[in-house]
């Protein structure tokens, strides 16, 4: 998933080492019949590639480590997981009261961050109250619902 | 007839700030109400809160002078789900101006409020952050509380899944 994101560019002034043979040169050179493979394996635009995937993962883990560490700085953050889960109980009943056939909008606080995520779906009892409405939307939170809320009975 | 004097009890934030509070104030607070009933005799050295600073401290006592002589709420802690539930995010006019501060106040009162067991100050607080949460998307939340989005590509692709569903009216 996170090559996804990786940009395959490769600048060739940047190489240490020399550009690959063409492919004819290559044969030319090599008369047995593993040259090929050996080839594939010693190419040097691969090898630089595969150390710049490398490199480039790494810096994604180091960004993720540091948006985490970003979040735990936002002053909302600095409240303990019992505060945050008692509000999320009230927009829960608010919403409910409120806007009735969007009951699942309070869920908005589960696409937040990760540890508002983490949090949220690990509170057994926001889950358990479901709203069967008409709406497409409401319904298919029901399945969702009826999973997060485990072991709690609806 | 002059009314009888009311005792005065003296507090030490963790700045060192010190403040001298008519004792019925100061016992919305229940922390500190149980402190003060713990003690017999009465103590001239302040009452140290090692959680609280001056500034928010000061905020904390515009509240509970304001709301002296009120009822405390029931000292039941534990509170049922369903009482959570009924919750409303209806807040008095002077609760409103009071609490209408910055980020960085507003939460200190909420912690304070839960340190010090002010339960009607730690309701004001949460009401007023889920107010300034509900109805918003998660983009919008995260501008509000400068959060940035830090999830995983795989979270990502479940989010999607939710909100498509979401969508699909």
């Amino acid at each position: 998933m996170l090559t996804e994101r990786v940009d395959f560019r490769i600048n060739p002034c940047s190489f240490a080492t020399p550009l690959p043979l063409p492919p004819t040169m290559a044969k030319r050179k090599s008369h047995h019949t593993g040259a090929a493979e050996e080839q594939k394996t010693t190419n040097p635009i691969v090898s630089e590639q595969k150390r710049l995937v490398k490199r480039i993962k790494k810096l994604y883990r180091r960004i993720d480590r540091l948006k985490i560490r970003h979040n735990e700085l936002a002053y909302i953050n600095h409240l303990p997981p019992e505060l945050l889960t008692r509000i999320f109980f009230i927009i829960q009943s608010n919403i409910q009261e409120e806007y009735g056939r969007d009951y699942y909008r309070w869920a908005a606080v589960t696409q937040v961050s990760q540890s508002w995520r983490t949090l949220a779906l690990g509170i057994k009892r926001l889950w358990n109250v479901l709203s069967l409405t008409t709406k497409t939307s409401a319904s298919l939170w029901v399945p969702i619902s009826l999973e997060r809320c485990q072991p709690f009975p609806v | 007839m002059a009314a009888p004097a009311t005792q005065q009890i003296k507090i030490r934030c963790n700045d060192e700030k010190e403040f001298t509070v008519d004792r019925d104030v100061l016992e919305r607070s229940v922390l500190i109400k149980n402190m003060l009933e713990d003690v017999t005799e009465q103590q001239d050295a302040p009452i140290p809160l090692p959680n609280v600073s001056g500034p928010v401290m000061a905020k904390v006592l515009e509240y509970c002078t304001h709301h002296r002589g009120e009822p405390l709420p029931s000292a039941d802690t534990e509170q049922s789900q369903d009482e959570t539930r009924k919750r409303t995010t209806d807040i008095s006019e002077w609760d409103q101006k009071f609490i209408t501060v910055d980020q960085e106040m507003l939460f200190e009162i909420i912690l304070a409020a839960n340190y010090l067991d002010i339960k009607s100050l730690l309701d004001v607080g949460c009401k007023t952050v889920a107010n300034m949460i509900k109805g918003k998307t998660p983009e919008e939340i995260r501008k509000l509380f400068n959060i940035v989005n830090d999830f995983t590509p795989e979270e990502e692709a479940q989010i999607k899944k939710e909100n498509e569903w979401a969508e699909d009216r």
